[in-house]
Order: structure tokens, then sequence, then C-alpha cells
């Protein structure tokens, strides 16, 4: 299908210096110990709208101007990619020369292909701009704003695509992603971590995976065996990776395959309504101490809204199998800020929390320790290309109130416990998530003022505010309407209509539909 | 004594990493925006598997 170039290229890890104070020494690359700034190119991978800030740190410490116009023919070209530069790389387009939204496989081919022609910068850039699917030159587009401060209009001022059609690898079978490497120093262990799949078919109204992966595609369960044996030869612990693991065809005779003696499996998300006792057992074979179960909101109705699909008979089963299957704690994940939430939905956290607890106790006794449930309330943040990518954050002083509300009912009850995001740090990462190419100011000033976020959001002329707390119409122009993830516009604007109706969605068809567009246009997808 | 995350050096003890003569072959800083042991975590080394081969 695709050849990589393996033999010309040399791949060398960065990171983040250990040290916060290291701002003196230049970035070198864990391989060769070589300045990062020595590279022909320097490529970030962005999981997270909150690790923008690390970018300008990393860009200093390798000693790269930060701005892409400031950089010139002796500097590395800077690209990046990742889900975060996927949903919206607006907010950080001034400090990148080139974005590659979509799955590598479909991209990096023609990529270096083209980049080792060893052009001009301009005109690599263009070239690559212009040719590569998925590649996005923040220069090469002009952006203008209303009176009020919306984005008015984003056009080419080049002959670059007009939008940025992201491509993907239709077809999962016959590539294998896995560790490359097996370190000790992660939040995994020493675990072999293995994708089963890419996309979600839930469509949970708050998710982007659920939106910028379809259509949904799973590995075949045989081809996923091989590559678990290659990972058993260095390790016992396996991680199966993927937006929803439980929804892998064959996922209960993997499970039975390996989850018997040879491999301790886990699985990083797994759904309420679909443990398998082959699932199960291979979970408390695997010694894992706690499971996650993630209901997200408190209510049946709220639950809705955001289109789960889980039930409270589905969460209290769930825990009821887990703790019968040895595994102590339980760790459940809620958001607060939920559109449509009340006051009531607040509490029903509260009230399904003493309710699993209720379950967990009964199942436990008789066991000899019990062990502890830790509810963990997030701030909810409106991701673009989601259905709520219209909906307006919740003000910081009510989330903080909605997690005293919680904490104050759960507070002192036995067994459980209660972890709470910060909410300025939720506002902080909505700039960055729903901003527009403006936020590289409040970048620059945070960055400048050494993560002092108040301090920066005050000192700036924007007001992130107009970003976060504001809900925008449907017949507006997003900051990220320029990439086609193939979900229309039409298809997202519906879910959010049945959303404050507390409507459930509409499912996804895995490929047997043409209902939210990410499967119409499959032949006329480039780079699948 | 066992040496925790923190203490150890980062790179130690992986399985796996490529080590490459750099002349005459185009280099790629693959950076993760975060420090060792998070960006380790994810899944961004995964792609990495393909490309030095």
């Amino acid at each position: 299908m695709w050849a990589w170039p393996t033999e010309e290229i040399v791949c060398e890890r960065a990171f983040l210096p250990e040290e916060t104070s290291s701002a003196a020494g230049r970035l070198t690359t864990l391989e060769s110990g070589r300045p990062a700034a020595e590279a022909d190119l320097i490529a970030f991978s962005i999981s997270f709208e909150s690790d923008y800030p690390h970018v300008l740190q990393l860009l200093e410490h390798a000693g790269i101007p930060l701005r892409s116009a400031s950089r010139g023919e002796d500097h590395p070209l800077v690209i990046a990619g990742g889900v975060a530069c996927f949903l919206n790389p607006e907010p950080v387009a001034a400090f990148i020369d080139l974005f590659l939204i979509g799955e590598a496989e479909a991209i990096l081919p023609q990529f270096l292909e083209r980049f080792r022609s060893g052009a001009p910068r301009q005109e690599l850039l263009l070239d690559l701009a212009r040719e590569v699917p998925g590649a996005y030159a923040p220069a090469f587009y002009a952006a203008s704003y209303t009176a009020e401060g919306a984005l008015a209009s984003f056009e080419p001022v080049r002959d670059v695509p007009r939008k940025i059609v992201r491509p993907l690898l239709r077809d999962l079978s016959g590539t294998t992603t896995c560790s490359s490497v097996i370190t000790p120093d992660t939040a995994f262990g020493r675990a072999f971590l293995v994708e089963v799949g890419r996309g979600c078919p839930h469509g949970c109204r708050f998710c982007g995976a659920g939106f910028v992966y379809r259509p949904p595609r799973f590995r075949p369960a045989a081809e996923l065996v091989q590559t678990v044996r290659q990972g058993l030869a260095h390790t016992d612990q396996v991680g199966l990776v993927g937006a929803a693991v439980s929804d892998l065809p064959g996922i209960g005779a993997l499970c039975a395959h390996f989850g018997g003696g040879e491999a301790r499996l886990s699985f990083s998300s797994l759904r309420a309504d679909a443990l398998s006792p082959e699932l199960v057992r291979a979970l408390g074979h695997s010694g894992v101490k706690t499971a996650t179960i993630a209901p997200e909101a408190g209510s049946e109705r709220l639950r809705r809204v955001i289109n789960k699909g889980i039930s409270e008979a589905d969460v209290l089963g769930a825990a009821e199998t887990l703790v019968a299957h040895g595994i102590p704690n339980l760790k459940l994940y809620f958001m607060l800020g939920l559109p449509t939430e009340t006051d009531a939905d607040v509490q029903a956290i509260a009230t399904l929390v003493k309710r699993i607890k209720h379950v967990f106790l009964a199942v436990s006794r008789g066991r000899r320790a019990i062990g502890i449930i830790t509810a963990s309330l997030g701030c909810f943040v409106p991701k673009p290309f989601t259905p709520f990518q219209w909906a307006a954050m919740e003000e910081v002083g009510r989330l903080k109130a909605k997690i005293r509300a919680v904490k104050s009912e759960l507070g002192r009850v036995a067994n459980v416990r209660v972890h709470a995001d910060v909410p300025r740090w939720a506002y902080a990462q909505a700039v960055l998530s729903r901003g527009d190419r403006r936020t590289a100011e409040i970048l620059s000033r945070v960055h400048a003022l050494q993560g002092n976020w108040p301090q920066a959001l005050k000192a700036v002329a924007l007001n992130a505010d107009f970003f976060v707390h504001r809900e925008r119409g449907t017949d507006e122009l997003l900051p990220w309407d320029f990439i086609d993830h193939g979900v229309t516009k039409a298809f997202l604007k519906q879910e959010y209509r049945r959303a404050l109706e507390g409507r459930p969605g509409t499912p996804c068809g895995g490929g047997s539909c043409r209902l939210c567009g990410a499967c119409t246009d499959a032949e006329g997808h480039p780079g699948s | 004594m066992k040496q925790t995350p923190s203490e150890r050096k980062p790179g130690a003890g992986e399985i796996g990493a490529i080590r490459k003569d750099r002349r005459g072959r185009t280099t790629v800083a693959l950076v993760y925006p975060n420090r060792y042991h998070v960006g380790m975590a994810n899944r961004g080394d995964c792609l990495r598997a393909r490309v030095p081969a």
C-alpha cells in the first residue's frame, strides 16, 4: 500500500526537561544527545491543549525562534500533529510552520518524500501545503474578525486548498500500532501498548474522538493476537488501547486467549454496559487494583443529553461485577458544567456514588479488605467538532460551587474519596481549545510570565471569556471550520438540538449509513 | 534501593530504542511537549515504530 523511506531517516525523541529551571541548557535528543535544533525537522506530537505552553518552552530551549514568521533557512521546519491539532490548531498556529491534520500513515510517506527535496523554505512549505493530504500551513491563510470579535472570514492567501481534508487510514488490517519502546517510567509501567482500533461508535456528545476519527475502525483480532505475542517476548504486561476497547469485535476471544496466565491484560477504557465474563476474568487475573467506570453524569436525564447510552443499572451492575472479580477499588468519572445541568443533576452525582457504594459494600463483605471508591469530578470543556462545540463553558465560580456541593455530600462518607479538577485550569484549557489564532497573544504572554495565567489574561487586549463563556450561533464561522473531518456541521447541529431536547443520538452505522457525513465521500477522501 | 521514576534518568531501562548513524540521513526530532514519563505514556511513540523501522 505504502512504503516508508525508513533507511534514509533517523528519528530521535526529545521531551520537556525534567528540571523546570534548566532554561540555560539546550534541548537535546534522547538517542544521540545532539541539539534538537540541528535536526532537519522538529515534529511535535500534541495530544492535549494544555501542553501548548510547553511547545513555546521547548522551542525556546531548542534555540529556535518562537514564531514561525521569524524562522529562516537555517532553522529546522517545525511541524505538529496529534488530536489536539486535529480539533483546533489555531491557538498554536503562529508557532508552527506546518500542521499535519489526520492519521500519520496516510500523510507521512508523501510528506517525507517532498520534504527531502531540499527546496528553499518558502517554496518547500508551499509545495507541502498544496500537495500533501492534511497539510496546513497557517501562514498561507488570513483571518478577519467582526466588530464583536467573532471570525468574519478565513481565506487562503496563496494557491493552497480552501479546506483541509483530513486523511485517515480506511482499513487498519495489515498495519500494527504498538509500543516501539518499552520503558519502566510511565503511567503504564512496563506495559506493551497495542492499539486495537481508532474512533468510537457511541457518539457521546462531549467527546472529540467520537467524531473526528469516524468511521470507527478495528484491527482484526487474529492480527492483534500476533502483536500481543510479540510484546510478550519483552514483558507480561499488555495494555489494549482504544476509545472503547470493549467494542472490539472478538475482544472476548482475545481475553480468553491471553487472560489465563500468559499475559496481564489491561484496558484503556471499558464501557460499563460491555463487561463480558472473559473481559472481567482477564482484568481480575491481571492483578489490576483499580477499575474505572465513567458514568460522566449523575442523572439519567443528563446522560441522555450527553448521549452516554449507559443506564444506572449498567453502572451498578458493572461495579458489582468488578468487585466480585477481585478488583478492590473503583474510580468513577463525572463531569460538572455539562449543558442543561441543574442543581438536581449535581445532587444526582452524590446519590449515584452512594448507590454504587451500597452495591460495593454488599459485594466486598466477606472479603478481607474493603477498597476505596474515588469519584473524579472533571470540569466540562466544550470541544471543537463535537455537537457541544457551540455551547458556553460554565463559569469558574459556578463550577467551584458545584464541586463544593458534591464534596459536602460525599466528604464524610467512609471508603469514598472525591478528587476535583481545578476550574481555572479547565478555563485555560478552554481558551486553548476554543480560541482562534489571536490566542497566540495569550500563549506568548503566559510564556513570558512563566505560566502566570491570571496576569497574562489581564495583560492582553483580548477578552478570553469571548472564546470560553459565549454560546456561539450555529450559523457562526468557527475558527476550526476550515478542517473537514467528514462529519457535517448539519449533523453536529442536529445532535446539538437533540441534546438540548434531552433526546438520544443518532447511532453510528460504522460505515453502513450516510447520516453523519464521514462515510459519504469515501471515494473522494485522499490518502486512504 | 529501588529508584522512583523521577530519580532515574529519562531513557534508562528502555527496551527497543533505536540509535542510528545520522550521517547522510534526514534527521527528525520527535518532540513530546511534556516530561519523559508523561510523554512516553502518550501513544505518539507508536507512530515512531514505523518511521525508523
